[in-house]
């Protein structure tokens, strides 16, 4: 909160109380769903006083709704109606699903569409195969781009303006991930040129494999990715990254191919 | 204990019988006054400034709000137009929103579309619905089983909003999705709420009024009716207009998750199945299935 204030000190375009108050729902993860005055004001560095105001403001329009059991509030459902415009407009969401849900049963895997949102990659669309090993996969849930495999294969076809824009937003904020990953990225960005497919890099659950494949051509304005998780069991991870990087790419083209027939 | 009925889109208001039927546990009064005013709530906040009231922040999510299928893409002067903002607050607006990831300019449309940080902002209130990964595989189960439209409902003020759906068909007709919403008066999702929240938190009286659009207080009431071997099971609603020739049937949870009541929510094409049918055939699944997910639910509370 700080960082941005001071990014937009003395821009007069800027209206702050506005970024404030989006910046309190952003306050919530899966891991924190209920949060207090006080929480709010630790993690915005944010006065009691205006911290109040936004609450207040934010429960009369329902993003937010108190819980008087816990003290606090929880984000309420008004938030979940701000994206539906955007996820409704991706009409090719139902025209390429049954390809998907065929393409999820047979690898026994999720299969999830997803677009950037600043320095993170978000599900917009998700099919799960009816399996017990499918991993969970939700609509709305993001993933750093720097650390993923769906964010690397955005930034392999991404245009330049928004590449550079996503990767120094992570700069910014979160230096950290970016100093341990930038090399990776860059690696994943030739591998790519090969393969025509990202992985996601060792560092997370070694029972899972992610693998992703852009999209040829923005649809809405959006690079979109089509990212297949599927959970690993006992079988050389080389060999499935390669057999299911192979067919995910095969299931790409067909998608751009209905999507581009009438 | 009856199960609720309305017929046709005009209908409106609980039936007498089916409200009295109901228990009352975990009544707290302060609850039933806060379902009553939030409901019938119908002046925008906007409408009626306070010294805490926040007017750009309310501005702001109003220009979101005001983003829909039917107009993805907008321009500075359309989003003036309809939200009756000033130009200058517009653009200023629009610009925070822009940086702040929940609009992009589209520059070959020169208009603003929802940036995806609409979709990401509510990711943290789905993650929380342990539920839905309790009710997930029996949803879809069931979606597949009776071909219908499977979905999980939370309410938001006036509406009820999806949270989970599962589809048994590919076809086109009704695709509830995540986020979308349905008025609680007009659809079976709402009027499942309605009864559930009155069961669990103390009678409300007649509810709170319906708007005039769905019929007003005078509509012809629901029918209660008393369904053979569902002594136990709470009301559910069904209703003939929940989407475009959708009938739907709605089985509240009996207990609050998170202080509020989740609706589940069974859609079929009319041409699929008869009203009749759909009670008999599809009521008593959906129930067993809510039962199902109640008790998990707990047996995760207790472990």
């Amino acid at each position: 909160m700080i960082e941005l204030e001071a990014r937009h000190q003395g821009d007069k375009q800027f209206a702050r109380t506005l970024a404030r108050g989006l910046a309190l729902l952003g306050c919530f993860t899966p891991g924190e769903p209920m949060l207090r005055n006080k929480d709010f004001v630790q993690r915005t560095a944010l006065d009691k006083v205006t911290v109040s105001r936004l609450t207040y403001t934010l429960v009369e329009l329902g993003y937010l709704r108190r819980d008087a059991a816990g003290g606090g509030y929880r984000l309420g459902a008004a938030v979940l109606c701000l994206g539906y415009p955007l996820l409704a407009s991706m009409t090719l969401r139902q025209k390429l699903r049954p390809a998907i849900r065929e393409f999820a049963e047979t690898v026994r895997g999720s299969v999830g569409m997803s677009l950037r949102d600043r320095m993170r990659m978000v599900y917009f669309e998700v099919v799960r195969a009816e399996h017990p090993s499918a991993p969970p996969l939700d609509v709305g849930a993001s993933f750093p781009i720097v650390s993923s495999a769906t964010g690397r294969a955005w930034l392999a076809v991404a245009p330049a303006t928004e590449r550079d824009g996503a990767l120094n937003l992570t700069k910014v904020h979160e230096p950290a991930l970016y100093a341990e990953r930038i090399d990776d990225v860059r690696q994943a960005r030739r591998r790519f040129a090969d393969d025509g497919y990202c992985t996601s890099p060792g560092t997370q659950r070694a029972d899972r494999l992610a693998v992703a494949v852009p999209m040829r051509g923005p649809i809405n304005a959006e690079t979109v990715v089509v990212t297949a998780l599927v959970t690993v069991r006992g079988r050389s991870i080389d060999t499935l990254q390669r057999r299911l990087g192979t067919r995910l790419v095969d299931l790409v083209r067909r998608l751009e191919a209905s999507l581009a027939a009438p | 204990m009856p199960c609720l009925l309305s017929r046709g889109p005009g209908a409106g208001g609980i039936d007498e019988g089916f409200r009295c039927s109901l228990g009352t546990r975990d009544n707290s009064p302060k609850q039933s006054i806060d379902i009553l005013n939030i409901v019938s709530r119908r002046p925008s906040a906007a409408q009626r400034p306070h010294q805490m009231y926040a007017s750009s922040l309310a501005n702001g999510l109003r220009l979101l709000a005001s983003f829909s299928m039917e107009a993805p893409a907008m321009s500075n002067g359309e989003l003036a137009t309809r939200s009756g903002l000033s130009p200058a607050s517009v653009t200023r607006l629009t610009y925070t929103l822009g940086e702040l990831g929940y609009l992009r300019y589209d520059a070959a449309e020169r208009r603003y579309r929802l940036g995806a940080a609409t979709m990401t902002v509510g990711y943290p209130l789905l993650a929380s619905l342990g539920v839905r990964q309790v009710a997930g595989p029996l949803m879809q189960a069931l979606a597949r089983k009776v071909r219908a439209t499977v979905s999980l409902a939370l309410r938001e003020r006036t509406h009820m909003v999806y949270v989970e759906t599962y589809r048994g068909h590919d076809g086109v007709a009704f695709r509830p999705e995540v986020g979308g919403r349905m008025p609680i008066w007009a659809t079976a999702a709402g009027r499942a709420w309605l009864a559930g929240a009155e069961a669990a938190h103390g009678e409300i009286g007649r509810g709170p009024d319906p708007p005039p659009a769905c019929g007003g207080v005078d509509a012809p009431p629901c029918s209660g009716r008393r369904h053979a071997g569902l002594t136990r099971a709470p009301a559910f609603a069904l209703h003939t207009a929940s989407g475009p020739d959708i009938r739907a049937i709605a089985v509240p949870m009996q207990h609050p998750i998170a202080g509020e009541t989740l609706v589940f929510n069974c859609g079929v094409p009319m041409r699929q199945l008869s009203a009749a049918a759909l009670e008999s055939e599809v009521g008593p699944r959906l129930i067993e299935l809510v039962r199902t997910v109640e008790r998990a639910c707990a047996s995760e509370v207790a472990g």
